[in-house]
């Protein structure tokens, strides 16, 4: 692990950098493909007027990743069968800000977007989209948190936010990715709830008028698996075992199924740290440090600090300390794609 | 008057020019009611005042978008104690020109694009350049219910990404109230109350937790017990003592900043008597009312009427609903049907 300095309330949320223009032309959209692998595949028009280049940076807001950058035109497209591959449980929110606007098809559903008209779809269902050069605005929303606000579930793939709500989501885009660049980690929470407020609000007249109310996708195995790990982290007694009890599965199905993310236990003490840290992160008033580890499973002190600091690179007690140092972006051009997806996105 | 939107929402406007010059300044004042006294800068001339603005209802919070030249508008300690209203409100600078906030011994100045939070339980004074503003009252519970403690926000300017995201947010509302349906209110209320919360995150640590918060709830339950109790001759400061279990001295102590108990609840029943007064059939008399709200002595009730609106009680039903408090300095207004703001108001701190 790498030395990082450990982040506090009022220090600035820091952004992950995506740029392809210090590469040749022709590795440029290798290093994007290779970046998206996760997401989606790549498809560029041949060489146009300007060179294609991606050059984006991202924020964890939360849990909710916003991205916003200039992008050549392309094509994505996210296969069935990277649908399940990829355990990514997320609603994905577009916004082009000019140029020709968004193109998606999702499943029967095609729609063509004017730019500052936003599109939510879903990470759990195959689909296209395309664009032509220019800015974007992308966000990619835990499932959960979202249909928590909504009355029931709701297909949403393909979806036009509408009504007065709609502009005011778009108008917040706007205002949000303009001063991300100054975001405290204590106002992450804030942010996104207020983004999720404004685009349940939006969704209302649609899914009232479009009759969405057919039954989401199939909650496969996985995401019920994920789903149920990520309700019980404050159980101490979460393990592979009780797991496996619950649903039902053998112990070589469960792991086999986990192999991707690093392993069952891996997974959960990887997202009992990451729940830590944003405990953390909150500007509350006192937190007793040693209670909230034994409340997520960790009963041995020093067993935790070692876990924590061998996952973040600081020590738990270093974050409420931490100056107000600037929040240095991290390069993801050097980083392994697969792996920082998973690390923001499951 | 009340108007409907184009989607059923219910709202008010208020606009000086479609009065007569002599009239605008009272009938601003009338429809600010008597939570603030409106005053206007040396020079200025009330039969010049412009002021433009509308008042819509979000689940409580209520949102009030204005166009207005200079003008002061002071919520002082008589203000304070006697229309109650337990809620925050921000004074937001929406477009060019600047404002000035005391609160109590903070004075801040305001640019475009910031905003100032004030806790109406306790005296303000804000002096506002010609401009764009809005204001918006915010239910004390509601915002405390996303703070993690109880913080003491008096006189607080947020100024983190949060803070520009919500004024941000303030000025589209604005701009898309008209278009707004029923079912999208609550959205963009609670996106509001969010972003709020998320100002103040950067500056907690470095605000003083709010005056003992215990006594502050104490109290609010004391008051709320007070309001739906004002028409019962047994509520004294005695008896609140043995409803809520407290020492004479710390009842004593927690209406201090309100002007002790047994005047809180002189000054509450009097408010009640002249909503009362002002709504009554004509044939009801007046003694009878007083008697209703604990005022046996007529002339006791007359006098202590008299020293808190300026006016007798008669002249209530006389005037209403034109009549503007004669200690303001000002003849009646001529403003049209009951001051809806006022009623809004009233309504919220119940």
């Amino acid at each position: 692990m790498t030395e990082a300095s450990a982040p506090g309330a009022a220090q600035p949320v820091a952004p992950f950098v995506f740029d392809t223009s210090a590469f040749a032309a022709a590795e440029r959209i290798e290093r994007w493909r290779a970046q998206m692998a996760p997401i989606a595949t790549v498809d560029v028009a041949p060489a146009g007027a300007r060179p294609w280049n991606v050059r984006t940076q991202a924020w964890n807001v939360a849990g909710m990743l916003v991205s916003e950058g200039e992008y050549g035109a392309q094509r994505l497209t996210r296969t069935a069968e990277l649908v399940r591959k990829e355990p990514i449980d997320h609603y994905t929110l577009h916004l082009a800000h000019g140029g020709p606007g968004l193109h998606m098809q999702a499943g029967d559903r095609e729609l063509r977007l004017a730019p500052g008209q936003p599109l939510l779809s879903d990470l759990a269902q195959p689909k296209t989209v395309s664009h032509g050069a220019g800015r974007i605005t992308s966000l990619f929303i835990p499932r959960a948190a979202l249909d928590r606000l909504l009355p029931q579930q709701f297909d949403l793939h393909g979806v036009v936010p509408q009504g007065a709500c709609s502009a005011m989501l778009t108008a917040h885009l706007e205002s949000m990715v303009r001063r991300l660049p100054g975001m405290a980690h204590g106002e992450a929470a804030g942010a996104f709830e207020a983004t999720l407020h404004l685009l349940a609000a939006s969704l209302a007249p649609s899914v009232a008028t479009l009759g969405l109310a057919r039954p989401a996708v199939a909650q496969t195995l996985m995401r019920q698996v994920l789903h149920y790990i990520d309700d019980n982290l404050r159980c101490a007694d979460l393990s592979s075992e009780r797991v496996c009890a619950v649903f039902g599965v053998s112990r070589a199905t469960l792991y086999r199924m986990f192999e991707p993310l690093g392993g069952v236990a891996h997974h959960i003490r990887s997202q009992r740290l990451e729940r830590i840290h944003s405990v953390l992160l909150t500007p509350t008033g006192r937190v007793f440090l040693s209670r909230l580890a034994e409340e997520h499973g960790f009963s041995n002190a020093a067993h935790f600090s070692r876990a924590f600091r061998e996952h973040f690179g600081y020590a738990p007690t270093e974050m409420r300390t931490a100056g107000l140092s600037a929040a240095a972006p991290v390069d993801l051009t050097a980083t392994t794609p697969a792996r920082w997806w998973r690390t923001v996105l499951v | 008057m009340p108007t409907t939107s184009e989607h059923g929402l219910v709202f008010t406007q208020f606009d000086s020019a479609a009065l007569a010059p002599a009239e605008r300044f009272d009938g601003w004042q009338h429809r600010l009611t008597d939570a603030f006294r409106l005053s206007l800068p040396d020079k200025a001339a009330p039969a010049q005042l412009q002021a433009r603005t509308s008042v819509w209802m979000l689940d409580g919070l209520m949102f009030s978008p204005r166009t207005c030249g200079a003008h002061i508008l002071t919520r002082g300690a008589h203000a304070v104690r006697t229309t109650h209203l337990d809620h925050y409100k921000l004074h937001v600078r929406a477009g060019a020109g600047e404002s000035r906030v005391s609160a109590l011994d903070t004075r801040r100045l305001l640019q475009r694009g910031e905003f100032v939070i004030t806790d109406m339980a306790r005296p303000e004074r804000v002096e506002v350049d010609a401009g764009a503003t809005l204001a918006v009252f915010v239910p004390r519970d509601a915002l405390d219910a996303l703070l993690p403690h109880p913080l003491d926000l008096h006189g607080v300017v947020p100024t983190g990404a949060c803070a520009g995201m919500l004024v941000d947010h303030l000025v589209e509302l604005a701009r898309q109230m008209p278009h707004m349906r029923a079912q999208e209110v609550a959205g963009a209320r609670l996106a509001a109350l969010h972003l709020l919360a998320a100002s103040l995150a950067p500056v907690a640590a470095m605000l003083a937790v709010a005056r003992p918060a215990v006594e502050d709830a104490l109290r609010r339950q004391v008051c709320r017990y007070i309001e739906s109790h004002l028409g019962e001759e047994a509520l004294d400061p005695q008896a609140l003592c043995g409803r809520f279990r407290v020492s004479r001295s710390m009842l004593y102590r927690l209406f201090e900043p309100l002007g002790g108990v047994a005047n809180h609840i002189r000054e509450r029943r009097l408010a009640r008597v002249h909503t009362v007064l002002a709504s009554a059939p004509r044939g009801q008399s007046v003694a009878r009312i007083a008697e209703n709200h604990g005022f046996k002595s007529a002339t006791h009730f007359s006098r202590a009427f008299r020293e808190q609106f300026g006016y007798r009680p008669r002249d209530v039903r006389a005037a209403w609903p034109v009549a503007v408090p004669a200690s303001r300095g000002t003849s009646s207004g001529a403003v049209a049907g009951v001051p809806l703001f006022g009623q809004w108001l009233r309504a919220l701190h119940d």
